[in-house]
């Protein structure tokens, strides 16, 4: 499992778990915009310098900082 | 006849404006401000009532403006007045709309209030020949489904009759447990719109270009490049035309007046005063009018996401670039603006920084100014001036000293370890309706015409009557107002001003704009020749020096004068605290660089 953050550019993946440590209301925002266990995400784009990635999941294109996106675990798919 | 409401509720980006838009035409109660819909709008459609929200994705309000939305939506079940929803559905983002779209469903049954569904953006499903069975759709979510087209107008005439037969619908069907809704969303959106992810491909294409570092970065550069510029290029024809006509109208009307103090009122006051302020309407609503365009293009979300990274260096976030940008429009809708903002901590840090970025009010002081005592001469075959020049400077410097003023702040008064992530759904790129943005940047133009307009008409006058008595035209320096003027001399005399300056800034803690209406009485009220277009060249003649027209710039660049701007402050900051504290930090800032620049400037020039 690695963190969504970790995730490569056009990589797809799986969501596996999100952090509970988050604060109740921006899971519910995950939640949603779709960000749930077992959905298919994919990462667009990652800009350089940390500046936020681009992740495709379902028919929503999101645009993610390292601060919600490391929260977010998933396992690549090959 | 009785009036009944009808809501209009959605995702956002859903394409629910438009539709508000196209419903209601132009019989709106409150035109809206540029930027997101941060207030609720109403608009008539015969007897009916409509109200428009600001998106909200689920019944989990996350910002302030979605606070507002949910909050109205669940009054509004148990209000009798209220006859029914209207719930507005992305058909290209089907699942998402049905988070929404299953919860109010939720609602309706539970409440017996009748919902309608709006299924939008059908336009597409044609363009790129898909099907959608909307009858089984129908027959799914249990309630009224209409497909529409806000673009194209398609399917609008069946939702109007829908809408004014909504409260005879007796909502039926089962409610669906709230925890089961994502999975709901999921199975239907899978079984109808099977290739969802296929309306995608061309904004991805898109966004590989306009997200990327090194080319997103300079197509953000070139697009505020080319705001700033049209502000200028595309506003001079009209401000000529506005100014020819000033001219026209005093040689047509004051010989027919009678001569003495009613032509003297006229060509001081009423064309002096408000003409010199009329001048730069144009400017305003072009500002307007290209900030919503980036917006209804959907380049403004990419916009944010590029400004996230510097802007989070000063304690802001990507969000603060719409209300920052729309700032430079009017601080007041721009306040409203960052209610979008999840984060409490960087919407004030946002609403305080909002107040130092160049609004449009700004705008006449700084045009009379540079007019002034920059020359107008051009290079590179004209592309460039030096009046442009200093232009986009002090945009720079209003832009920068906001940044500065927020990152002090976030990292002394308002110090937080934990704060709201950055989450932004990235809407379709879309081509602008060129009409309602016109109209509503008509709207907004006439609006601050009309407001800031009055405060200058009473201030104008106000001066006028002080200026000319007791000895009439031509003896100003003999008037009552030259006795107050002496009295507050003092305080500006450190940035080399006279008293007639003084007079101005004074009366412009009011509003900005009134500086140049006040000035253009008082020169008007000493002047022989009536020449009222004339204002920056009656200045260089009584010898106005650069280094006290740099001080007054940065003056004004950096005090926050502007009635307005702090009563709403009060209002969204819900502190009368802050306003005052606001006010005095950034009058004194104001103060003290103004002294600094004009010594600077003495001693270099």
């Amino acid at each position: 499992m690695i963190r969504l953050w970790e995730l490569k550019a056009s990589a797809f993946s799986i969501i596996k778990k999100i952090d509970h440590d988050i604060p109740p209301l921006f899971q519910k925002r995950l939640t949603d915009l779709g960000i749930v266990a077992g959905e298919n995400i994919t990462c667009l784009q990652r800009p350089p310098f940390g500046a936020p990635r681009t992740y495709m999941v379902g028919s929503c294109v999101l645009s993610l900082d390292e601060e919600i996106a490391s929260h977010v675990h998933i396992e690549e798919k090959v | 006849m009785n009036t009944s409401s009808v809501l209009l509720i959605g995702k956002p980006n859903s394409g629910k404006s438009l539709l508000f838009n196209r419903l209601t035409g132009l019989r709106q109660k409150v035109a809206n401000f540029p930027g997101v819909t941060v207030e609720v709008k109403r608009g008539q459609m015969e007897n009916i009532d409509l109200c428009d929200y600001p998106g909200i994705y689920s019944l989990n309000a996350v910002t302030e403006d979605e606070k507002i939305a949910v909050e109205k939506l669940k009054a509004g079940m148990v209000d009798p007045s209220v006859s029914g929803i209207v719930c507005v559905l992305d058909i290209t983002r089907l699942e998402r709309s049905l988070m929404l779209g299953l919860q109010v469903k939720n609602l309706s049954i539970e409440n017996n209030k009748p919902v309608v569904y709006a299924l939008n953006m059908m336009d597409e499903m044609i363009r790129n020949k898909l099907d959608f069975d909307l009858v089984a759709f129908e027959k799914e979510l249990g309630h009224p489904v209409i497909s529409v087209s806000a673009k194209t107008g398609q399917g609008l005439a069946t939702l109007t009759q829908c809408i004014q037969g909504l409260a005879g619908i007796v909502p039926n069907g089962q409610t669906i447990a709230p925890d089961q809704v994502a999975r709901r969303a999921k199975e239907i959106s899978a079984k109808f719109m099977p290739r969802a992810e296929f309306l995608l491909r061309g904004q991805t294409r898109l966004d590989q270009f306009f997200l990327s570092g090194f080319f997103g970065t300079i197509a953000f550069a070139a697009i505020m490049l080319a705001l700033f510029q049209s502000i200028f290029t595309w506003a001079e024809p009209l401000m000529t035309a506005i100014e020819d006509s000033i001219a026209w109208i005093s040689t047509v009307v004051t010989p027919l007046l009678p001569t003495g103090i009613i032509a003297d009122f006229f060509n001081d006051a009423i064309l002096g005063g408000i003409g010199s302020f009329v001048v730069f309407v144009p400017q305003i609503f072009i500002l307007i009018f290209v900030i919503g365009l980036l917006e209804d293009s959907g380049y403004l979300a990419r916009a944010a996401v590029i400004c996230h990274k510097p802007l989070s260096w000063f304690g802001l976030s990507g969000r603060s670039f719409v209300p920052l940008l729309s700032g430079h429009a009017c601080a007041i809708p721009a306040i409203f603006a960052a209610r979008t903002i999840e984060s409490p901590r960087k919407r004030l840090l946002t609403i305080a920084a909002i107040p130092l970025v160049a609004c449009s009010a700004r705008l006449p002081v700084y045009a009379l100014l540079i007019g002034a005592l920059i020359p107008a001469t051009t290079f590179a075959g004209g592309l460039f001036g030096y009046q442009g020049l200093v232009f986009f400077g002090l945009y720079l410097f209003g832009l920068v000293t906001a940044l500065l003023v927020s990152g002090f702040l976030s990292r002394t008064l308002y110090k937080t370890k934990s704060d709201a992530p950055f989450i932004i759904e990235l809407p379709p790129y879309r081509m602008p309706g060129f009409i309602p943005i016109f109209r509503r940047a008509a709207n907004s133009a006439w609006q601050f015409m009309a407001q800031a307009g009055l405060v200058i008409f009473c201030v104008t006058v106000v001066v006028w009557v002080l200026g000319y008595f007791p000895n009439g035209t031509g003896h100003l320096e003999t008037s009552w107002l030259a006795t107050l003027g002496h009295w507050v001399e003092p305080i500006f005399s450190p940035l080399g001003l006279d008293w007639k300056y003084a007079v101005g800034i004074l009366a412009s803690f009011l509003a900005r704009e009134v500086f140049v209406g006040t000035l253009g009485t008082m020169f008007g009220i000493e002047g022989a020749d009536e020449n009222i277009a004339g204002l920056a060249e009656n200045m260089q003649n009584s010898g106005f020096t650069l280094a006290s027209g740099v001080g007054l710039l940065v003056f004004y660049a950096i005090a926050l004068q502007c009635v307005s701007t702090l009563a709403v402050l009060k209002r969204e900051t819900g502190s009368r605290i802050f306003p005052i504290a606001i006010f005095a930090a950034y009058g004194l800032l104001a103060y003290v660089l103004a002294i600094i620049a004009y010594q600077i400037v003495n001693l270099v020039a």
